[in-house]
């Protein structure tokens, strides 16, 4: 067996040339069966950064019932105030929403730092309100991406506190909510987590 | 016990939406769960054999094509076992890292970034030995299968 899914571990090597085991050894990968079974991801759809760097994406698991019923249930814990624009779907997630048309889930925070340099995607200046079709980028104080919305609307009066509303794919299978950009299911988990607002409508010609 | 509740419908409601790898880990640590994990450990009441059984149990649950269900609580023990320098933990952190499936988009990235982490900590090296069974007379302690007790108890240790 060979290729990503084979399970190399050095010291089961060196044990089978010794003859011994260390105490707790299985002498099996844990998930060879599961390897077994699985389905390996087909090759990413062609996806690149404006600059022409590939986007490595996948198609992301398909719905099980046991799923939809923890999306069910998860909708509404947080969800009293979303307006949902589709019920629990398969095939991407947030960054995959907003940066492959709904057509793949990219996965990697690494992939989506790529596109945010290659694009040209600049943070809204802070005395200015973002607009729709802007990126709503939750973070944690140390700059990991926590998620991905793209804002929608903007309510409110010019000169008053305006409050924005982003669209949100929680997960890869989630629904997708408008809501608040405050209300966000991760606040209690992350109450030091912002949100930065990122534009590529600031990138200039090129 | 902590490894039951991992198993049930509401632990995973309660991790809640997936979120990226090193997040994820984050707030795993934040769980309640994890600390009531930790506990149990020291406890005694988690070993490995324990866990090895735990976990073929949840993968019992995977369905080809199928999220699989217990991807979270996957996730979950990489976090649990990060810090747990025994010879299964090692190897459930290295074999799931290596996993990419459809099924599982999130517990083998989780356990990536544990290794990762795992690496930069001091490692004790913990190793397990079997002691053969201690019985009692009258008057003197003896080893079982011993020619004779001793006229000095003393206890053996096998390795």
């Amino acid at each position: 067996m060979g290729g990503v899914n084979e399970c190399i571990n050095p010291s089961k090597v060196v044990h089978r040339i010794s003859g011994q085991a260390p105490v707790g050894y299985s002498g099996a990968c844990v998930f060879e069966e599961t390897k077994l079974i699985g389905t390996t991801p087909p090759p990413p759809i062609p996806l690149a950064t404006r600059l022409g760097r590939l986007i490595h994406n996948e198609p992301g698991p398909a719905m099980s019932a046991e799923a939809k019923k923890t999306n069910d249930v998860l909708s509404r814990v947080h969800g009293g105030y979303w307006e949902c624009r589709v019920e629990p779907v398969a095939g991407y997630n947030c960054a995959g929403h907003v940066w492959a048309s709904r057509r793949a889930a990219i996965y990697e925070p690494s992939e989506w730092k790529k596109i945010i340099d290659d694009d040209g995607y600049k943070p809204v200046p802070e005395k200015e309100a973002p607009r729709p079709g802007d990126l709503a980028i939750y973070k944690l104080p140390d700059g990991k991406i926590i998620h991905i919305a793209e804002v929608m609307r903007i309510e409110g009066r010019k000169g008053e506190v305006r409050k924005a509303f982003a669209l949100s794919k929680w997960g890869d299978l989630a629904g997708e909510y408008v809501h608040s950009v405050d209300d966000v299911p991760f606040k209690k988990t992350f109450p030091e987590s912002k949100v930065e607002y990122w534009t590529e409508r600031l990138r200039g010609d090129k | 016990m902590i490894l039951d509740r991992i198993k049930t419908s509401d632990f995973i409601a309660t991790v809640g939406y997936e979120l990226p790898p090193e997040v994820m880990r984050l707030a795993l640590r934040r769980m309640r769960e994890y600390t009531l994990f930790q506990k149990e450990y020291r406890q005694g009441d988690i070993t490995s054999d324990v866990l090895r059984e735990c976990v073929q149990d949840l993968l019992g649950d995977f369905r080809r094509g199928e999220k699989f269900t217990f991807d979270a609580s996957l996730a979950f023990l990489c976090v649990a076992l990060e810090s747990i320098f025994t010879p299964f933990a090692t190897e459930f952190l290295e074999d799931l890292s290596k996993v990419h499936l459809v099924e599982m988009p999130l517990s083998p990235g989780v356990a990536k970034v544990c290794l990762e982490e795992r690496n930069k900590l001091p490692s004790n090296l913990q190793q397990d030995f079997k002691i053969a069974d201690l019985l009692f007379s009258i008057g003197e302690p003896f080893i079982r299968n011993e020619p004779s007790p001793p006229s000095e108890a003393k206890i053996k240790i096998a390795a």
